[in-house]
């Protein structure tokens, strides 16, 4: 293994910019109380519904495909629409300019607030 | 807890209650501000078509660049990038009907997830956003939500704000005197009322702010939507992507936190043993201990409860709404209208393409180790990392020689084969027209500055003044600069010219221009102020 594979893999380890893996963790919008269960990814009718509360959210999804997602649930396997949940997704920031970094004015809108505070 | 105390920590909370119903009636010149009493109020189809955008004049979109590179880091050189960039922006443009429109995409060389856009219609977006999203639908949305600002015109908001003035002061003020009460130590008071009058501010502001962030992401609805892009693996996974960011550093956040409750647990523990009497006999030692513990205990409450308070107030002051939120109203969106959120296939292939150009492919990867060298510079093998970031494409850009100055600094028995004057490094920078960052000139000046070597110390800076001579965000640091090494009465005369060049900065010119005496006159009268208000509001209670 080259030395700098190894140290990038090291510091890469101790940084906060790990990206974490994606993960299912509410229903969308949050108010959907029951969410469609298919046995296949680009099944026209779900086998179920499932209460939200029957989930066991947060789910890690197992695969993507077509726009449906591969969970476990309940022990089973299923697919459920990507539309009807919210994904908790990872990113490749960190804080590491943020000494230097000036922030934004309110004249400068982002797209969302300051996470490194 | 005795009854005085329970009321001095629910104070903050009832007077910022108070503030909040109060910031229901918008200031009017808030209030008629484009983009509130249209897109921004009334929620429309995703389909409709976009409201005529406004007539305006434009900011010199060449001076708002330099502007923005005199900011942290500056901008990231990526010319294959930024092609594939603004060809997605000109898409945008032409689905807006607005295709002559000035503005060009830059990035940033920021290492959070970040993304602003300007009045000059320039926006700009950090280096990891383009690693983070996973399809071009995701990176238009990003892109959309931005020009969205613009579009909607968002930026009138600068000259409401001075109107907005003096009332968001007043109520801040109320706020500092409670939140201060709330602290039984930490802030002084000029501390306190110095950050709420900007919070009060942030106050009046939010509201507008929270329903043009709404527009905006409407605004990048309707444009993917027209331009083929897939809602779920556009808008939707954008603001997933966002939250996903929010949250990472959350848990960063209470990391810190605790880590902090916990250093000063064991300094009350510390400063409660060091006062206690001494002695042998065991029940006094135990009952010292007992006591000690629950000082200790008492100081962590009062801090946890600070810090709750402060991400409370956070939460309702921020411009940008609760990102779940901006989710679900997408979302509902989506619901209502069900052709907006048709399957489509995400397009990924053009995006791998892009970011695996050969240049574009080295720079992200450099600046990706310049990132981590910079977020543990002490670490074994940081200074190997960070000469690997500051060579090929990116050897002349500011980050990643700040990383080996830094990691170079930290360790000291590391860099062989770096000049003595790790300083010097710099120059690769200052001798590139295209890298050229501010915060380079000020790091190397403040440090000569410190070192005794006046005369470096101001070549450095006039050579960068020389080059971000149209940049307002230069003039406070150059004001107090001068100040410190020709005088105050220097620092004044350019204060003034700042005030006449710059308006947007005249506040910090001048506050940049008070000697050391005139800042601790001014503390002083601020302090007894404050204490006068804080005295009186407590007789009254």
């Amino acid at each position: 293994m080259k030395l700098s594979f190894f140290l990038a893999a090291s510091l890469a380890v101790a940084a906060c910019s790990a990206q974490a893996q994606d993960r299912i963790v509410a229903p969308s919008p949050s108010s959907r109380a029951a969410v469609d269960l298919f046995d296949s990814a680009g099944a026209a009718a779900p086998v179920r519904q499932a209460p939200v509360a029957e989930l066991g959210l947060p789910l890690t999804i197992q695969e993507s495909k077509a726009s449906f997602h591969r969970v476990a649930v309940g022990g089973q396997t299923y697919w459920i629409k990507g539309v009807h949940v919210r994904i908790l997704r990872g990113a490749e920031g960190g804080c590491a300019t943020q000494r230097v970094d000036s922030q934004p004015t309110i004249a400068t809108p982002g797209a969302g607030q300051n996470a490194c505070k | 807890m005795p009854a005085s105390d329970a009321r001095r920590r629910l104070w903050p909370l009832a007077l910022l209650g108070a503030l909040l119903a109060g910031c229901e009636t918008m200031p009017p010149a808030l209030s008629q501000l484009p983009g509130i009493s249209g897109l921004a109020q009334k929620p429309a189809s995703p389909l409709d078509a976009l409201p005529a955008p406004e007539a305006r004049a434009w900011p010199d979109p060449a001076q708002d660049v330099v502007n923005q590179r005199a900011r942290g880091f500056g901008l990231v050189h990526a010319p294959e990038a930024q092609r594939y960039l603004n060809g997605l922006l000109a898409r945008i443009k032409a689905a807006a009907l607005v295709p002559e429109w000035p503005g060009e995409v830059h990035l940033l060389a920021q290492s959070s997830l970040s993304a602003y856009a300007t009045a000059a219609g320039n926006i700009y977006v950090s280096l990891p956003w383009l690693q983070s999203v996973q399809s071009e639908d995701e990176l238009v949305a990003l892109l959309a939500h931005e020009f969205g600002h613009v579009y909607l015109h968002y930026h009138s908001l600068e000259g409401a704000i001075a109107s907005a003035d003096t009332a968001a002061g007043f109520a801040s003020l109320g706020l500092g005197i409670a939140y201060k009460t709330a602290q039984a130590q930490g802030w002084s008071q000029v501390d306190t009322l110095q950050a709420t009058y900007a919070l009060g501010k942030t106050l009046t502001t939010a509201l507008y702010g929270q329903s043009q962030e709404g527009a905006a992401d409407r605004f990048a609805l309707h444009i993917t939507h027209r331009l083929g892009y897939s809602y779920e693996h556009g808008p939707k996974a954008f603001l997933e992507r966002l939250g996903g960011w929010e949250q990472q550093n959350e848990a960063l956040e209470l990391q810190k936190q605790e880590a902090l409750k916990q250093a000063i647990q064991a300094s009350a523990l510390a400063r409660a043993a060091q006062g206690a009497p001494k002695s042998n006999n065991a029940l006094s030692t135990a009952l010292n201990d007992a006591s000690a513990n629950l000082q200790a205990g008492l100081d962590v409450g009062m801090n946890q409860a600070a810090f709750d308070l402060s991400r409370w107030i956070g939460k309702f002051t921020s411009a940008h709404p609760d990102t779940v939120k901006r989710q679900d109203r997408l979302a509902e969106i989506a619901e209502q209208y069900p052709a907006v959120a048709e399957e489509r296939a995400p397009a990924q292939a053009p995006l791998q393409a892009a970011l695996a150009q050969k240049r574009t492919q080295a720079i992200l990867k450099n600046y990706q180790t310049a990132y981590k060298a910079m977020e543990a510079p002490q670490s074994p093998g940081a200074v190997v990392l960070a000469r690997q970031a500051a060579s090929g494409p990116t050897a002349t850009h500011a980050v990643p020689l700040f990383a080996l100055y830094t990691a170079a600094h930290a360790q000291p028995g590391a860099v062989r084969g770096l000049p003595r004057d790790l300083g010097s490094l710099f120059d690769a920078n200052f001798n590139s027209e295209i890298d050229r960052a501010w915060a380079l000139y000020t790091e190397r000046s403040t440090r000569l500055k410190e070192d005794g070597q006046r005369d470096a110390s101001k070549r450095v800076l006039e050579r960068g003044l020389q080059h971000f001579a149209v940049a307002e965000e230069t003039m406070p640091y150059a004001v107090k600069f001068y100040g410190e090494t020709d005088g105050w009465e220097r620092a004044r005369q350019q204060a003034q010219q700042c005030r006449q060049r710059f308006p947007r900065v005249a506040e910090r010119c001048q506050t940049a221009a008070r000697s050391p005496q005139e800042v601790a006159e001014i503390d002083r009268r601020t302090q007894k102020k404050a204490s006068d208000i804080t005295d009186r509001w407590l007789k009254k209670k």
